[in-house]
């Protein structure tokens, strides 16, 4: 390194004696966490709620992933059954359309069949 | 911002504040931006040379560092880690910001001007005290804005900040070498604009 570079690197490097005023940290850091509140609220607490979920999985390790795929789909069998809207609750749109004395007929009538006539035998035969 | 050359990060209590921080406990990220808040106030500081817009992107860094934090995977230290992320979000704001370069005697910080380092250098150059003083921090950051952000980011970290080489390869992704030669390059431009305080 020539020795005007030394010299440039000298004087460069008082610029690390330019500080911001006493206490600008402190300040800092509380603006910093009153921007880090103001986030954490705006954020749904179903978001935090699989965040924690998350990083508790990950700090339990993989050892854990078998139990943590049988939760999973618990959560998910359950808000299956339990959905509002889920099949099994929707009513069936033809149901109001018939009258609340409606009854199906299970076996429905078939026509009825026409009257034995007495067999007129054979002709020429005798009777 | 620190004076001295930066020293061996204590990565272990750094890891273990980490660790917290990812589990959702504030406080540990807390005390990560009181440890890291100086050096990058430095960094951000001396490569914008304006003290609002430094503040304003010290606070988007952590908290973009807050929100990025479940990411780290400490394949490197916390401290290169949030340097890079500072480095990157730096370089980007002065690329969209080009429309100025000023700053004002009134941005003088208090420090500086009673610095005994700095009253030397000045006043040879200026054997009036106060605006010798002045005329040095002037020529400073005008001899710093007229560097490229690459090189001025080299130039802040290695004679400033007092990062090795190795570790400012690492926070700008570049080689060693790609380093040395930024600085060799930055330190020929910057003689030009401070040839006056050059004995």
């Amino acid at each position: 390194m020539s020795k005007y570079e030394e010299q440039v690197r000298k004087i460069i490097s008082l610029k690390q004696y330019e500080t911001p005023r006493d206490g600008y940290f402190e300040d800092f850091l509380a603006e910093f966490q009153e921007r880090q509140r103001g986030e954490l609220l705006q954020r749904s607490s179903m978001s935090l709620f699989f965040e924690r979920l998350a990083t508790w999985f990950r700090e339990v390790g993989s050892v854990k992933w078998v139990a943590g795929a049988g939760m999973a789909y618990a959560a998910v069998m359950a808000a299956i059954l339990l959905w509002p809207d889920g099949p099994g609750t929707t009513p069936d749109p033809n149901l109001n359309r018939q009258p609340a004395s409606f009854e199906p007929d299970v076996n429905p009538v078939t026509p009825p069949a026409p009257p034995l006539k007495e067999d007129p035998g054979k002709p020429g035969q005798k009777l | 911002m620190s004076t001295e050359p930066v020293k061996e990060p204590a990565a272990d209590s750094d890891r273990e504040l980490v660790r917290r921080a990812q589990a959702g406990n504030t406080r540990a990220f807390d005390e990560l931006v009181v440890k890291f808040s100086p050096r990058l106030y430095g960094m951000v500081y001396h490569m914008t040379s304006n003290k609002e817009d430094t503040h304003d992107l010290l606070q988007e860094i952590f908290a973009k560092a807050y929100r990025s934090l479940k990411r780290f995977r400490s394949k490197s230290t916390f401290y290169t880690w949030i340097y890079a992320i500072a480095t990157n979000m730096t370089l980007n704001f002065l690329k969209k910001r080009k429309r100025r370069a000023t700053w004002s005697l009134d941005d003088l910080d208090s420090g500086i001007q009673n610095d005994d380092a700095m009253v030397d250098i000045g006043h040879a150059a200026n054997p009036r005290h106060q605006s010798g003083v002045n005329e040095l921090q002037k020529k400073l950051n005008e001899a710093m804005q007229s560097l490229s952000e690459d090189h001025r980011a080299v130039v802040t970290m290695f004679d400033i900040q007092g990062i090795p080489h190795a570790e400012i390869g690492r926070i700008l992704k570049v080689s060693e070498g790609t380093v040395r030669s930024r600085l060799f390059y930055a330190h020929q431009q910057l003689q030009g604009h401070l040839e006056e305080f050059i004995r």
